[in-house]
């Protein structure tokens, strides 16, 4: 009976995948008040810092993804209103903005232990017809190991 | 017995997938557009005798209002005028002055005005917005107006002058 117990511990251990994520200085996005077909970067060293976010993965294959499900308010905005910049880790940085899709976006993978802090720009740009009123949505990071 | 429960153990552990996840609020607020616009500022009757009428004045496709919003509810043109036709203290009734007009092709609302309109210091609804206009931005909604006026039999020579009020509401 204790042999079997001893047993049951070992495979478990290898089957748990340390995986930390952490986003830092970006709480809340706010692109403020636009006005349709009005557009908005948030870039280094105006009205934001980049929104950092830290990843550490201790094992096996892993990746980062992002996603906006879209925006709640008085009426449909598309969610491809809305991109990013990924600035960092890549030198030089880059000027290349990619239109949130509704779905998972991958942003980095790999198949080692690592530790990385990638930093992102966001945008957006007012559809010229859209509906005034707030406007509200989530950016999910999600990292993924197995 | 015990073999198989260990291997039972092990596939288990090699299934599991860890995730992590953070999320990121997004706010923005599209600012409001109301737009009202005409397209002239004058519109002049030139030299009338007394009893002559003029019609369907300005010639052409008349005075052309524009309505831009993003607002999304229903909103209402009305028209009116500030005072009556004046010179001094002089006075052309507004039931001599009237204003009639039509909506564009693309315009899908209700046009109120019957004919010739009696103006009035009071704004008259002349135009109500279909469901599809309430957000009508940034094309709009046009309407073109035209007026008229008849001389009274006895009336005292002179420049008469009025303003006209378009109003938008919703």
């Amino acid at each position: 009976m204790r042999r079997l117990i001893l047993l049951l511990v070992l495979a478990f251990a290898p089957a748990v995948f340390p995986l930390s994520l952490a986003v830092t200085q970006t709480p809340v996005i706010n692109f403020g008040d636009l006005a349709p077909n009005e557009g908005e970067w948030l870039t280094l060293g105006y009205s934001y810092p980049p929104t950092k976010v830290d990843c550490t993965a201790n094992a096996g294959a892993w990746q980062l993804s992002i996603k906006s499900t879209g925006f709640y308010g008085p009426a449909y905005m598309p969610v491809s209103s809305m991109k990013f910049d990924l600035v960092w880790p890549l030198i030089p940085i880059t000027d290349v903005w990619t239109n949130f899709t509704g779905s998972d976006q991958l942003i980095d993978s790999g198949t080692l232990a690592m530790t990385k802090s990638y930093s992102f720009l966001w945008g957006i740009r007012i559809p010229t017809n859209q509906q005034s009123g707030s406007y509200y949505s989530n950016i999910t990071f999600t990292l993924t190991g197995n | 017995m015990i073999g198989r429960l260990l291997l039972g153990v092990v596939l288990l552990g090699f299934s599991l997938a860890a995730s992590q996840s953070s999320v990121v609020q997004v706010m923005v607020n599209v600012k409001s557009i109301f737009e009202l616009s005409v397209d002239r500022s004058i519109v002049d009757f030139k030299a009338m005798a007394a009893k002559e009428e003029k019609n369907d004045q300005p010639d052409g496709e008349g005075v052309k209002v524009t309505v831009k919003t993003n607002n999304g509810r229903p909103w209402f043109l009305k028209i009116s005028d500030l005072s009556e036709l004046s010179s001094g203290t002089d006075v052309i009734p507004n039931s001599q002055f009237t204003w009639s007009g039509y909506r564009s092709k693309t315009a899908k609302g209700t046009w109120f005005g019957n004919g010739r309109n009696p103006f009035s210091l009071t704004p008259a609804l002349a135009y109500s917005s279909a469901p599809t206009e309430y957000n009508n931005y940034p094309s709009g909604t046009d309407a073109f107006f035209k007026f008229g006026v008849k001389i009274p039999d006895k009336q005292n020579s002179g420049v008469y002058r009025t303003v006209i009020a378009f109003t938008l509401t919703e």
